[in-house]
């Protein structure tokens, strides 16, 4: 691993990107021009190519799990269309949509097959794009996922929580939902979580928060599926990891105590651990 | 100027103190607190109170449409109307549905055979309204806001499309897709129902409602004056725009409206019923009146900012009153108060709310009564 670069915003020529370089290690931002949407990623890290999907909003956090991830992996981590500072386009109607544009954007980044790792609604994406091209995922690592649901167990429904009650909901440690309501925020800022929030609630909104189509062909997820669950998950609550259990028998569960909604945001490093080993063993 | 008496038909006999305790008065407010043995005698006080005021004289009576609220019990308000129009059969009277919530149904052409139907059965008497519905409608009905606008937008075309086209023909959208369109029955009143459109004063609403080939009167409601004055202004500046002039009857206000013999009995009588409205059954989150994609981005950054600076104690009939949120006061008084919103506006459709929040029927009745006899006269000839 060489030394990380200090993080920039290149923009940068598309087609001198679509290849994965495995040789760069350093950390950028990247630009890919792909159905029409400007996609923003970020790319850190050597080794086999994970491909990381957002949660709907991690309040910023996702870094740290990704700098840990990106010790000893190639990690591609976009910015979902429509979501924080990425436009919406007109064809972003369904999480089918979205699933479809990340197996293209696999193709386009020639990283096929891939581990991906999908928090929530990333995980709900993953989830989806697995089922429609099994064959160009390596793992699949879900963290907390939204996508299936657990009769008698409704997702906390975030929609209409306050934002106080958002960050309480989403985090197990008081301290860090307080420092996530206390962090700075530009006009910019508070537009591209209010854009994030829109882009979940058209994906997301009805059925609320998983698919009955996913639902009925969980069997396609061929490759090993790893499940990471804070047992103190308030938005989509640890009773509901058995429905994909019960769908996937052959999956692993690990359980993260003392944790809620984001476990990669709360404790980075252990699932960071946790994520590496899995890859380390599916590879 | 024309009147038409508007009512919520709220549950005026609920515990405010317990529901004050819940999250809002809408979408989830625990229904334990409905008395069953007061329901029926509630409708047929509410209903009769309409039907007093079209015997006082007014032009139309209206309802509207909300749910899974105590703020008004109309979740099929068309059932209301349909009782309206027997309870005034033979009256020249006009029985205004301001609105139905076009998003919220799965098939449009429902809400267009229910309207032809009224039509029919009240013999071209009705007033057709459409609007998106409330925030909160979002929430009890799972429908995504984000489509909100597109909805009603498609929604209204094929309504409009299904009274006047001949069927059958096919309708073709990106929400509502249907064979075979053809309305049986077809509605009395040519080219269709009138239409009004309720508004809280979306820019959007007004453009749209103003454009040559509907101008749709759209209906101010629940507004300080103000805003009021400025979104008559914002649909005659579309009409321009347009290029053509607003008439006074595109143009409408609706608030709570109290009238008795004095200002100072007036304000004796109505003030804890007219709180009960703003502090109780107002009590709605930001979060239930603006669901993502109600508004666009920047209206909902701009509102969030704009609410910062207002006071969130609750609210005294004085302060309502001195931002123009009701009307209350001698027949005097509440005449002045509506000319000069008129000679500002032009505007012609005044719909009072005859009842508000705990108002008894007494109280109503008296009211409506006064305003029919002292303060319409006054005025019908603007």
């Amino acid at each position: 691993m060489q030394t990380r670069a200090p993080r920039a915003n290149v923009p940068s020529n598309p087609a001198a990107e679509t290849g994965a370089n495995v040789e760069e290690c350093v950390e950028r931002t990247h630009s890919l021009a792909l159905k029409g949407v400007d996609v923003s990623y970020w790319r850190a890290g050597a080794g086999a190519p994970v491909l990381y999907l957002d949660a709907e909003d991690s309040y910023g956090g996702r870094e740290p799990f990704l700098h840990a991830l990106a010790q000893g992996h190639d990690v591609v981590a976009p910015e979902h269309p429509g979501f924080g500072r990425t436009a919406t386009p007109d064809w972003l109607k369904t999480m089918g949509d979205l699933a479809l544009f990340y197996l293209e954007l696999i193709e386009a980044l020639n990283i096929g097959p891939v581990h991906v790792v999908g928090a929530s609604l990333g995980g709900w994406a993953a989830a989806e794009a697995a089922v429609r091209s099994p064959h160009l995922f390596k793992s699949i690592t879900l963290l907390a996922p939204l996508g299936l649901r657990a009769l008698g167990t409704p997702f906390g429904d975030v929609f209409i929580w306050t934002p106080p009650e958002n960050a309480r909901g989403t985090f197990h440690s008081a301290e860090m939902a307080q420092a996530v309501l206390d962090r700075p925020m530009s006009r910019e800022d508070t537009a591209a979580a209010l854009q994030s929030r829109y882009a979940t609630t058209r994906l997301g909104w009805s059925p609320r928060f998983f698919s009955p189509e996913l639902t009925r062909w969980t069997d396609r997820l061929r490759a090993p599926v790893h499940l990471v669950w804070g047992d103190e998950d308030q938005i989509a609550p640890i009773a509901i990891a058995k429905s994909w259990t019960d769908a996937l028998p052959h999956a692993r569960l690990s359980r993260v105590p003392a944790c809620g909604h984001l476990p990669h945001v709360e404790h980075p490093q252990a699932v960071a651990d946790k994520v590496a080993s899995f890859i380390r063993e599916a590879h | 100027m024309q009147f038409h008496a508007f009512h919520l038909m709220p549950y005026r006999h609920l515990d405010f103190a317990e529901a004050d305790q819940h999250r809002s008065y809408w979408v989830n407010l625990p229904n334990h607190m409905w008395d069953r043995s007061k329901g029926p005698s509630l409708y047929a006080e509410y209903i009769g109170q309409l039907v007093h005021a079209a015997e006082c004289g007014f032009e139309g009576i209206c309802v509207n449409e909300h749910h899974q609220t105590a703020y008004g019990l109309m979740p099929a308000p068309n059932l209301i109307a349909s009782a309206l129009i027997e309870r005034t059969r033979g009256m020249d009277v006009k029985i205004a549905i301001i609105g139905r919530a076009l998003p919220l149904v799965a098939n449009p052409v429902a809400i267009a055979e229910e309207f032809a139907m009224l039509d029919n059965l009240s013999d071209g008497r009705i007033i057709a309204g459409f609007v998106r519905g409330i925030g909160c409608e979002y929430h009890s009905s799972m429908t995504n806001p984000i489509y909100s606008h597109e909805r009603f937008h498609e929604a209204h075309d094929l309504i409009v499309q299904a009274w006047t086209k001949d069927g059958p023909f096919p309708f073709e959208g990106e929400h509502y897709n249907l064979n075979y369109v053809t309305l049986w029955p077809r509605p009395v009143q040519l080219p269709h129902p009138p239409v009004w459109i309720p508004s809280q004063g979306s820019g959007e609403t007004i453009d749209w409602a103003a454009a040559p080939e509907r101008k749709y009167p759209v209906i101010m409601a629940f507004s300080p004056t103000e805003t009021v004055v400025k979104f008559h202004e914002a649909y005659r500046k579309a009409a321009a725009g347009y290029g053509y002039e607003a008439s006074g009857d595109q143009l409408g206000w609706s608030t709570p409206v109290y009238v008795a013999e004095t200002d100072e009995l007036a304000a004796q009588e109505a003030a804890v019923h007219i709180e009960a409205l703003f502090n109780h059954f107002f009590h709605i989150p930001t979060e239930y009146l603006f669901p993502p994609g109600y508004t666009s981005i920047r209206s909902f950054q701009a509102m969030m900012e704009f609410r910062k600076g207002l006071a969130t104690e609750k609210q005294t009939l004085s302060d309502l009153l001195s931002r123009g949120n009701c009307i209350v006061g001698s027949p005097k008084t509440v005449a002045a108060r509506i000319r000069e919103v008129h000679e500002r506006t032009g505007f012609r459709i005044m719909v009072p709310m005859i009842q508000f929040g705990t108002l008894p029927d007494d109280l109503v009745r008296k009211s409506t009564a006064l305003f029919a006899a002292e303060v319409a006269p006054q005025l019908r000839g603007l």
